[in-house]
């Protein structure tokens, strides 16, 4: 186990990395850079990152995709049924996606930094996801754990397609999320849509 | 110029985009460089820049085209001998994933070079990309629904065809016509006849 104090510091380096790409970019951004933004010597930031910063900008990454996850978790999770929680979630996730302004340098600059996390772990991602559906699906009247599982799979899917490719939906607008998630998410779920 | 010219800088595209896919499949888009079409096409850089004014970046939008072409003309294939809705966005899906599960280029990009297709499946670009799938597949499936819908379809397919290339399913093999087919009973046609009890009409 890592000690609390030592996890403090990883998160302020993490989070001065962040803010060094948003100020200047990806390819920019050195270590030294890293260090003033932090308020951490370069010797302590190798002391938690002994790879430097290929490690760092990795971690980087990984913190990122937690955090936006632990947050989304936090703001829908006061919803009580099944149509609140993706209603709710999509809108908060989607405009989060936007304001995550390193996750769009990094993407415009330097994708292959999100191959890591985005990639090779997305399979847990889409777990996540199902899994913290699952108890929903549940109080919506999903008996059988099989078709839940099945359902809260299906709806983990599409969630991550729509939060960060809206297509022909805008977000942003309620009525027409609450069109999205009827129509096409819970009535795909058959009898149980309704 | 002439027609016979034409057809001579037709033929140079099609072997420039060949070799391109056949370098793609080799080693991904990120190792694959100029010289590398050249050699493997054996044509020379001058005729190379010639065909493809924007070099690299040109040769790369063209490949894209050529295999979105392909895509399409097997999925319009596949679509052609369906007598009903759900046969018809079965054979979709699963001409769609077969397609894309046996194209040597994507399955190099997905294994040595994600990022180069991740670029296209998420966010603005993925925007992009399921309108082009979209304005495509809302055609095939004009026989069995009003044009607004068969282009919510189309769009709505398309993500569900990228979420299991991107996410393999244990359950679902979208590469199997009765899996494509379990996918279309379970969800896309019960969320169907709700979307039509809501439309006008």
């Amino acid at each position: 186990m890592i000690a609390p104090a030592r996890l403090e510091v990883r998160e302020r380096i993490l989070e001065g990395t962040s803010r060094a790409i948003c100020a200047g970019g990806v390819r920019q951004t050195s270590l030294t850079e890293i260090a003033r933004e932090s308020g951490c010597s370069r010797a302590t930031i190798y002391r938690h990152f002994p790879g430097g910063r290929d490690e760092l900008l990795d971690a980087l990454v990984a913190f990122e995709h937690r955090r936006f996850f632990v947050r989304l978790g936090q703001a829908v999770e006061s919803a009580t049924t099944l149509e609140e929680v993706v209603e709710r979630g999509l809108m908060v996730a989607h405009r989060a996606l936007l304001e995550l302004e390193v996750l769009q340098i990094v993407l415009r600059e330097q994708p292959e930094l999100l191959e890591p996390t985005l990639v090779r772990a997305s399979q847990p991602t889409l777990q996540l996801v199902a899994d913290f559906l699952t108890p929903y699906l549940a109080a919506h009247g999903v008996r059988d754990e099989a078709t839940r599982a099945a359902h809260a799979d299906y709806l983990a899917r599409m969630v991550l397609s729509y939060m960060s490719a809206p297509g022909r939906f805008d977000l942003t607008d309620a009525e027409q999320v609450r069109d999205l998630v009827r129509c096409e998410l819970l009535a795909g779920l058959g009898a149980h849509g309704q | 110029m002439s027609g016979s010219g034409d057809a001579v800088a037709a033929s140079t595209r099609e072997r420039v985009i060949a070799a391109t896919l056949r370098c793609l499949a080799a080693q991904g888009l990120r190792r694959t460089t100029v010289d590398d079409v050249a050699v493997e096409s054996g044509i020379s850089r001058a005729t190379l820049y010639r065909a493809f004014p924007g070099g690299r970046d040109t040769i790369v939008a063209s490949v894209v085209e050529a295999e979105l072409e392909a895509l399409t003309a097997t999925i319009e294939r596949a679509v052609d001998g369906a007598s009903d809705l759900r046969g018809a966005l079965s054979s979709v899906i699963n001409a769609a994933a077969v397609w894309l599960t046996a194209d040597e280029a994507i399955a190099t990009l997905m294994f040595n070079d994600p990022a180069a297709l991740l670029t296209h499946l998420e966010f603005e670009q993925m925007d992009r990309t399921l309108a082009v799938a979209s304005s495509r597949l809302a055609p095939l499936l004009a026989r069995f629904l009003d044009q607004a819908t068969a282009e919510r379809v189309g769009e709505w397919v398309t993500r569900l065809v990228v979420s299991y290339l991107l996410f393999p399913s244990d359950e679902i093999d979208l590469c199997d016509l009765a899996g494509a087919g379990a996918l279309v009973e379970r969800h896309v046609l019960p969320a169907l006849a709700a979307l039509r009890v809501g439309a006008p009409g």
